[in-house]
């Protein structure tokens, strides 16, 4: 008898020691499921079937591959595709380039450095909505800022936000402002984390700064700037709330990016198929991305 | 170990609890609670009767407007109605996800005749019927026919889905002084429009010819009076494509070299309904169509210009028309018909039906009116109070035979955004008329064809 319960015994003990770490992870997990798995699931599922407000309570019938094929053979969809892109690229390129620019100054010994650091955090402390309603708001033709002091140097005012060829850079002039501090940051830790000797040694040798920058700065950095090109990647790429509330993505689509247009065709049209197909081709672009830049970090280390 | 069995214990019994349904918080409603409305003695007043109905309105005069007028309901019957202001911009974008996932966010809403068929459609909307039949919930005074033929937009098979509330159109605003200094009469031509807002244009002293809107999700709002005006239509009546036909074409051109030639602000691609009561108020146009609605506000000397005698600067009158060989006026103008409408899956219908039947009876739009708003009941409008406080509203009677709305179809929530666009492109240059008008009719066309309008 003593045998057989202690055999029972160390079964059980077994069996809680395998599985206790389950235990204990698995409300976080169920959660995780819950949030994101299934409405992952939904999604892709409505993006085969055709799902109007129109038309849903008669039935939401298969509809293959259309609303995929639907959006390639949509001028709105490719243009859309196209406004994200340049966007990604503008705005990213300059963040990188003014980030960098940022992150050396902040590494040198210069007069209230920490206090520099702090206030150019400021406009990451701003939400989302704060920053689009506050720079629509500046960017006013009639009332803004911005043209008031343009106004008082002498410079006609501009249609930063009405006029199709300008609305595009005004957006990416408000993303720049918002997101270069935090690349600063990321760049100036990686900046505080390279040895002395290289350096020492490049002085030595008599290289200039520009040569210190390219040769040794840079390639020591590029962990660092790949991840950031990442983040700001995906960012960027699915960016809603700001452009909304500044355009809408107007003046006539020219800052309608992707999102945007997923919003237009889930929210005002009502079909849901069709943004939900859209909202699965950004989910695959940004995979892609992730996977190269992934690949770019493996082959780093 | 014991210490880890108990731990476990733990986990599990904070996840079945996570998993608990949470308790209701409001007593549920279904079929058997209604009919107790009915049956329960006077002494127990229904447990839904003591539940405040919340109403939706978008932000605007209607909002302000409805918290005064919900205010008396609550005076003369104890009953308290809950009014929720919804950023216009996201107004039918919210409607629509409450209507798709039956929502009980609201017991009643502000509802535009366009997209009540889409709701019918998706079964978002409960049928009145139900009501008017009921002698224990509609009131015995009330009739349909107190609201004339705006009904019609909101009834399908038998059916009333709605009770209508304004009946709007939009004026002619215009700075009386300026007009007086220059010598000029309120246009009754678009030739006559053209010619006022190039002699008033003055940009240098911030002063321009005319304000119109092109806000994306606003645009055909603000540009069907100068389209309807000049002879064209959206719509055929057998439902096939008419905007891009040649009086189409015309009226958009007009519209577009407004902006093009510098007499509208040159930002007017952000200008949506707040813009342009903003740029007639302060005074920056000479001229500008805007709702009825703005009346309150334009006419205002808090809001708006006053002269030293505190009269308001601003006039309206009807927008311009086609001259005729006779010499007379062809007026064709635009509009929207409101309503008042209860989700399906409310859980507070009766209480919501009795303050949308007060609100829409002769004494709610009397009180709706005298506060500024466009009632739509007849006996209302015509109340020696209401027309003694509010003389448009004979305006208003005389434009009601030449007025259109948007088409009431279930495809109507997807033609608007596709109009909408091709306004936009055209007035920001960025496509000729006629190229933004064809693609236009293309999209429309093909929109038609999935709601089987057209073949």
């Amino acid at each position: 008898m003593a045998l057989t319960h202690s055999k029972k015994t160390w079964t059980f003990h077994r069996f809680i020691r395998k599985f206790e770490p389950a235990f204990y992870i698995s409300p976080a997990f169920i959660v995780l499921i819950i949030i994101l798995l299934f409405p992952l699931g939904y999604a892709l599922w409505l993006s085969f079937h055709t799902w109007t407000l129109r038309t849903f309570k008669q039935g939401i019938p298969f509809s293959d591959i259309q609303n995929y094929a639907q959006l390639f053979s949509n001028p709105d969809f490719l243009n859309a595709l196209r406004i994200t892109l340049t966007f990604v690229v503008l705005a990213i390129s300059f963040e990188l380039i003014l980030g960098m620019g940022l992150a050396l100054l902040l590494n040198q010994d210069i007069k209230a450095r920490s206090f520099t650091r702090a206030l150019i955090l400021i406009p990451m402390m701003c939400t989302n909505v704060v920053i689009g309603l506050m720079w629509r708001l500046l960017l006013n033709y009639q009332y803004g800022l911005v043209n008031y002091y343009l106004g008082r140097l002498g410079i006609l005012p501009v249609e930063w936000l009405s006029s199709p060829h300008v609305a595009m850079w005004s957006v990416i002039l408000v993303d720049v402002w918002n997101t270069t501090s935090f690349v600063a940051l990321m760049l100036l830790a990686g900046l505080q984390t390279l040895p002395d000797e290289p350096y020492e040694a490049a002085k030595m040798d008599g290289a200039s700064a520009f040569q210190t920058f390219t040769y040794l700065t840079l390639p020591f950095l590029r962990p660092i700037i790949l991840v950031v090109l990442l983040w700001r990647f995906i960012d960027t790429f699915r960016i809603f709330d700001v452009i909304y509330l500044l355009t809408a993505g107007g003046p006539a689509r020219v800052t309608e990016t992707i999102s945007i247009y997923v919003y237009r065709y889930g929210f005002q049209s009502f079909n849901l198929g069709v943004a939900a197909s859209a909202s699965f081709i950004m989910m695959l672009i940004m995979l892609v991305f992730a996977a190269v830049i992934a690949w770019a970090i493996g082959k780093e280390e | 170990m014991k210490f880890k069995i108990f731990a476990l214990l733990a986990v599990l019994t904070f996840v079945l609890a996570a998993c608990t349904p949470a308790a209701a918080t409001e007593a549920p409603v279904n079929p058997a609670e209604e009919v107790a409305t009915e049956a329960a003695p006077a002494e127990q007043p229904p447990a839904e009767a003591a539940k405040p109905v919340v109403v939706a309105v978008w932000s605007g005069p209607e909002h302000d407007n409805l918290v005064k007028v919900a205010a008396e309901y609550t005076k003369a019957t104890g009953k308290e109605v809950i009014v929720e202001e919804v950023a216009r911009e996201a107004y039918f974008d919210k409607l629509n996800t409450i209507t798709a996932t039956c929502g009980k966010d609201y017991d009643a809403f502000y509802a535009m005749s366009d997209f009540v068929p889409v709701y019918v459609a998706a079964e978002g909307l409960k049928d009145l019927n139900t009501f008017f039949e009921d002698p224990a919930v509609a009131s015995p005074e009330f009739t349909l026919d107190d609201f004339g033929m705006a009904t019609s937009f909101f009834t399908f098979d038998g059916k009333t889905y709605a009770l209508p509330s304004e009946g709007d159109t939009a004026w002619l605003w215009y700075r009386k002084d300026l007009f007086e200094k220059a010598g000029l009469t309120p246009p009754e031509t678009w030739d006559e429009f053209y010619a006022a807002a190039k002699k008033l244009n003055d940009p240098a002293n911030g002063i321009y010819g005319a304000v119109i809107g092109n806000k994306p999700d606003e645009a055909w709002w603000d540009y069907m009076y100068y389209l309807f005006g000049q002879g064209g239509e959206l719509l055929n009546p057998d439902n096939t494509v008419a905007i891009n036909n040649e009086a189409g074409v015309k009226a958009l051109t007009f519209y577009a070299n407004l902006l093009k030639e510098g007499l509208v602000p040159p930002d007017v691609t952000t200008f949506g309904y707040v813009e342009i009561l903003e740029t007639l108020s302060k005074g920056k146009a000479a001229m500008g169509i805007q709702w009825m609605a703005a009346a309150q506000d334009l006419l205002s000397c808090d809001k708006s210009l006053c002269d030293a005698d505190g009269n308001p600067l601003l006039g309206y009158v009807i927008p311009p028309g086609i001259k005729q060989d006779d010499g007379t006026i062809k007026r064709h103008t635009g509009g929207s018909q409101w309503s008042w409408a209860i989700p399906a899956c409310s859980e507070n219908q009766v209480e919501a039906y009795k303050f949308i039947e007060w609100l829409t009876s002769p004494v709610g739009a009397k009180l709706w009116a005298l506060n500024g708003g466009i009632p739509g009941n007849i006996k209302a409008l015509s109340d020696p109070a209401v027309v003694a406080k509010i003389p448009q509203f004979a305006l208003l009677a005389e434009v009601m035979p030449y007025r259109s709305i948007f088409p009431t179809l279930t495809v109507s929530p997807e033609l608007l955004p596709v109009v909408n666009e091709g306004i936009v492109a055209a007035v920001s240059g960025t496509k000729t008329p006629q190229e933004a008008l064809d693609e236009m009719a293309a999209k429309l066309t093909e929109i038609l064809k999935a709601g089987g309008y057209v073949k």
